[in-house]
């Protein structure tokens, strides 16, 4: 199949794409990589009538320390521009599961806003985003906001973000004290999507006891949209142990069922994941 | 020899990877109309309207629906005339034929499919073979052509009236019944495979025009072009010589590519038009024009205290689908072979072929044997596990030898079966009993297994494979072929055999294209029969350019011809180099100036056919021999599997370029290995769920194991040119038993029966042996043959 005709708009500026944005009804689409709307257009699950194309706004890309040592990543910085970026070595995690998403051409276009604002429940950057703490800033030509990505996901390709706002940041706190990362996920061998994956980021503060004091669990591919288990993280904060907190993984959530793997199946899943990505976490030098 | 057995660089490599070589979807005629079809979106309706009129006003578009089949025999089929060029009264899976649109370009097409209005009334469907057998299904196909028989071997089949199954294949030999009821241990156990895609890069294609003098012309991406010519000519009764059919490069087959598939609706198409109509299908559109075989096998098999197999039923049961395709003679095939590749005094083997409301399941390389072995040899190690032996003793023990009596009647000769099975035992590092026990691994949680297969499979026999060779008088010679160059390598092959056999250099040497206005009859480039068939007939061909050449040179050398060797294109007497000719020179001298040609010409028909009394007689012209072998990482937590070393070993008879063959066979292997572990058609209420790449699982470069290996054996076939069997599809059949066994043999003998052997499959066996108390790790259990759906039977 090919996609059926819509109305094409390039943004040649921010302030332009906010202004187009503006008028924009719910049949609009912002296209930034295109390696996942394009695809869906093709299949027409998506049937968008109107594309703004923001593809060309190099004032979106890139990446910028921020003064409490933060990150500050242009919403249209690509998978493979963070990856060459230094600043992100001190997040392990990006570093490591950055190089496993797609291939070379999917990196190339893939970036880190359309991996946000498209909400695809089994991409793994968003869970990798969600235990990074990561902050959403938007804008429309009517201001600025800034959103918790806890917040952010609302449900399958969906989001809090409003018809007029677009994505132009995407921030990440300082990476600080005693972190360790892992993420651990099973593929669907065809796509490459998670049928279930888990980010985790444990820390101890200094003094601590030599517990963990943060735990923070994030997971794709399972529910209808990435979440962080904050029932498994509890479990982990209080026993310290993998297998218990890999028990609370899906609490709450009612896991997907497909053909690829059903519900049971897919719950199975999850938790040999979360504790495999635990245990590799504790087991993590620095 | 010089062009024998050689890594001769494939002849179409330079055009293929500089993407210049040209396939059907590539040829652009002046005038030419692109198609798009119309699909069923129910498995089983009634066409109760259908209505064009706002599609031709609006777009201009040619249309073709059951309205348009005046004069025309519309219905086609290789072994029954079943299926419509387009529906008629009925839709008979999610996918049919409804209507097909030709246009100026693809896009207009498309939107003219929209504007096409249907009204269907819904009938219930039959989702598989066994709801398609029970009492009141609906009858998919109620009047029935009576088969014409064109292919000999067809004869054996029989076909059934008034029900859903097509047809059934049976034989047998000895007693089952007593034989079974005297043996020490029986076991008694149903093993499936499901529907699974060829996955060809290039998808159907074909395009069709009409010539002013009625010559009907079709490219054609086909496997058969000699095939679609008949198939044409009956539909439009015309003369096979008005019937044009030309074939380029294929990109891939698999056997999706043989027997009529849209070439009966271009040519149709463009009748109405008059211009061409090209139609390519989308890869969705593929999902529903070709699929393999689904099978569900019971296979009951006694066997004695000493290892000795003594008493075999096997009843295959397959889903053909909608229409019949090339379904009965795969069913058959599948039958006869269903017993494995074992001395059985006691067998009784039958196959179904029945219809389903599915997409049409046709010839799939393998050709209904994977379905079969995956049980047979699956079986066979929980038997070695129950008697506590060596599995590849107990296959040593029972296997098939040269001169044997197979249970076809068939005298076996050119039998290395024997061979592959200690190649491939050595080549995966087999211990004997030792090697059926579970092998640690470094990662928690993870075991390892080693297990190993054989198999047996046929030829389409008898069959007819035609030659011409044309000698140059420059000393270059072409091949005359009707074989399909779809990435096997014949182009290659054959100019390997014709060189050596005249004594050409391998470069002097061309192949054409199918043309079936020019180059002979073959009956199909399927079976992996070319180099047997078409390689033996090639060198009859080349052998009579030999013979002319030595006769015109012994006048002029003054020599007998039998004194006379030919090399490198040089003419000479044997020990005197000096007394030699050129090629140009023996021309020259015969015509008196270098002009005109030589001609050499041979059709091989193979032998045999099968009796429909018993099913007996000769099934297959050469034998098929193979051997597999598999080590696989099982993760125990999320029952996921990795093939971490696979290899095969084949007896090629004579291996003619040995590079090609490893890569045939490595072809293979990686189709098994999607088929064991991942691939899996999905349909939900008779509808396709998983059509695209992004939802069925193929395998990918991720996939292939760390190790993988292909090897060659060779027994000379008396028949073979240079004594070669054919050797495309062998490597397939052991791989996914082979894959099973050694899980089972990670898991302390847990066996799983249906494939693929999905991770949540595996995981859930693990849980229920688990459960049952049988061990799913550790130490060997040799009682845990039982965990699945059956096993030992202590009766």
């Amino acid at each position: 199949m090919t996609s059926l005709a819509f109305d094409y708009r390039r943004a040649d500026s921010v302030d332009q794409a906010l202004a187009l944005l503006a008028e924009a009804d719910p049949g609009t689409k912002v296209l930034a990589g295109g390696h996942s709307l394009l695809p869906i257009m093709k299949t027409r699950l998506a049937r968008p009538d109107r594309l703004i194309d923001i593809g060309r706004l190099n004032e979106l890309r890139g990446v910028n320390r921020l003064g409490d040592g933060g990150l500050s990543i242009g919403a249209l910085t690509t998978y493979s521009e963070l990856l060459a970026n230094p600043a992100i070595t001190v997040y392990g995690l990006l570093a490591d599961v950055l190089p496993t998403i797609g291939d070379v051409q999917v990196r190339n276009r893939g970036t880190i806003g359309g991996a946000v604002a498209h909400v695809d429940p089994a991409a793994d950057l968003p869970a990798c985003l969600l235990v990074l703490d990561a902050e959403v800033v938007v804008r429309s030509a009517r201001g600025g906001r800034t959103i918790a990505l806890t917040s952010f996901f609302e449900g399958a390709f969906n989001s809090v973000l409003l018809p007029d706002e677009l994505i132009t940041e995407i921030r990440l706190p300082a990476a600080s004290g005693d972190y360790r990362s892992a993420y651990r996920a099973q593929e669907q061998p065809a796509s490459g999507y998670a049928l279930a994956g888990a980010a985790v980021v444990i820390g101890r503060s200094t003094g601590g006891g030599g517990r963990f004091d943060r735990a923070a669990i994030g997971i794709t591919g399972v529910g209808e949209c990435p979440y962080r288990a904050s029932a498994a993280e509890q479990e982990f904060l209080s026993s310290g142990d993998p297998a218990a907190a890999a028990a609370h993984a899906t609490d709450g959530v009612l896991v997907a069922s497909d053909i690829h793997a059903d519900r049971e199946y897919r719950t199975a899943l999850i938790r040999v994941q979360v504790r495999r990505a635990l245990e590799a976490a504790i087991e993590r030098v620095g | 020899m010089t062009s024998i057995g050689i890594d001769a660089p494939r002849v179409d490599g330079p055009a293929k990877v500089t993407g210049q070589a040209t396939y059907t979807a590539d040829i652009v005629l002046p005038g030419m109309l692109h198609a798009k079809v119309l699909r069923s979106t129910l498995p089983h309706a009634r066409l109760v309207r259908i209505d064009v009129s706002a599609a031709e006003r609006e777009l201009g578009v040619i249309t073709l629906t059951r309205d348009d089949l005046a004069g025309i025999d519309p219905y086609y089929g290789a072994v029954l005339k079943d299926q419509p060029v387009v529906a008629i009264d009925r839709v008979l899976f999610a996918g049919d034929v409804v209507a097909v649109v030709a246009a100026e370009s693809r896009d207009i097409a498309e939107e003219a499919l929209d504007l096409i209005e249907v009204e269907y009334e819904a009938l219930p469907s039959v989702g598989d073979p066994f709801a398609a057998q029970a009492p009141g299904a609906p009858i998919l196909h109620a009047e029935r052509n009576t088969p014409e028989v064109q292919f000999l071997d067809m004869k054996s089949v029989h076909f059934q009236a008034d029900s859903n199954v097509c047809s059934i294949y049976h034989v047998a030999q000895g007693d089952f019944e007593a034989g079974y009821a005297a043996a020490d241990h029986k076991f008694d156990d149903v093993y499936t495979v499901p529907t699974i895609q060829h996955g060809h890069m290039e998808p159907h294609a074909s395009t069709a025009y009409w010539e002013p003098g009625g010559k009907l012309v079709v490219h054609t991406a086909t496997q058969n072009p000699s095939v679609i010519r008949t198939q044409l000519a009956e539909m439009f009764s015309l003369p096979e010589s008005m019937v044009r059919v030309i074939v380029p490069y294929l990109g891939g087959g698999y056997g999706a590519k043989t027997y009529p598939k849209l070439e009966p609706i271009v040519a149709v198409l463009s009748r109405k038009a008059k211009r061409p109509v090209s139609l390519v299908l989308t890869r969705e559109e593929v999902f529903m024009t070709a699929v393999r075989h689904a099978a569900s096998v019971r296979i009951r098999t006694g066997i004695n205290n000493d290892g000795q197999i003594v008493a075999r039923k096997v009843e295959a049961t397959y889903d053909t689908g909608a229409y019949a395709d090339i379904g009965p003679r795969t069913c058959k095939n599948g039958g006869y072979a269903s017993g494995g590749p074992y001395r059985i005094e006691h067998q009784d083997l039958t196959s179904y072929c029945v219809y389903t409301n599915r997409p049409p399941s046709g010839a799939f390389r393998g050709f209904g044997v994977p379905q079969v072995c995956w049980p047979y040899e699956s079986q066979m190690d929980d038997m070695a596990r129950r008697l506590g032996v060596d599995p590849v003793a107990l296959r040593r023990q029972n296997l098939i030898h040269e001169g044997d009596t197979f249970v076809t009647g068939d005298k076996l000769i050119a039998i290395g079966l024997d061979k592959c099975l200690e190649e491939v035992a050595s080549a995966i590092g087999w211990k004997g009993i030792e090697s059926t026990r579970p092998m640690p691994s470094d990662k928690p949680g993870f075991v390892r297994g080693i297990g190993i297969a054989v198999m047996i499979k046929s030829t389409m026999t008898p069959s007819n494979s035609a030659a011409s060779v044309r000698l140059n008088s420059d000393g270059s010679a072409t091949l005359l072929t009707s074989s399909v160059e779809m990435g096997q390598g014949p182009h290659t092959a054959l100019a390997q055999i014709v060189a050596e056999t005249i004594g050409l250099p391998l470069n002097r040497v061309t192949i054409t294209f199918p043309d079936t206005d020019f180059t002979p009859y073959d009956q199909s480039t399927s079976s992996s029969r070319t180099i047997f068939s078409m390689g033996h007939a090639a060198q009859k061909a080349g052998l009579q350019i030999r013979d002319q050449l030595l006769e015109i040179a012994a006048k002029q050398l003054e020599a007998s011809p039998g004194d006379l060797q030919i090399e490198e294109g040089i003419i000479a007497v044997k020990g005197s180099p000096d007394r030699s000719l050129t090629i140009p020179q023996a021309f020259r001298a015969h015509f008196g100036t270098p002009v005109g040609s030589l001609f050499g010409a041979f059709d091989f028909q193979t032998t045999g056919g099968l009796r429909p009394e018993d099913g007996k007689g000769k099934a297959s012209a050469f034998w098929f021999l193979s051997a597999a072998g598999a080590e696989v990482e099982v993760d125990t937590r999320t029952g996921k599997i990795r093939v971490i070393k696979a290899v095969t070993v084949v007896d090629t008879g004579k291996t003619i370029n040995p590079r090609q063959c490893w890569l045939q066979n490595e072809g293979s292997m990686l189709t098994a290995l999607g088929s064991a572990l991942q691939e899996e058609m999905v349909f939900d209420n008779g509808q396709p769920v998983n059509s695209s790449f992004l939802d069925y699982l193929m395998p990918s470069m991720e996939d292939y194991p760390d190790e993988f290996q292909s090897m060659l054996v060779e027994t000379p076939h008396p028949e073979g040119p240079f004594g070669a069997k054919g050797m495309g599809e062998a490597a397939l059949g052991p791989v996914a038993p082979a894959i099973g066994n050694a899980v089972s043999n990670a898991l302390g003998g847990i066996r799983l029966r249906d494939l693929p052997l999905r991770p949540e499959r595996v995981l859930d066996a693990i849980d229920a042996a688990a459960a049952s108390g049988a061990a799913a790790s550790g130490a060997a259990a040799s009682g845990a043959a039982g965990a699945g759906n059956g096993g030992e039977a202590a009766r």
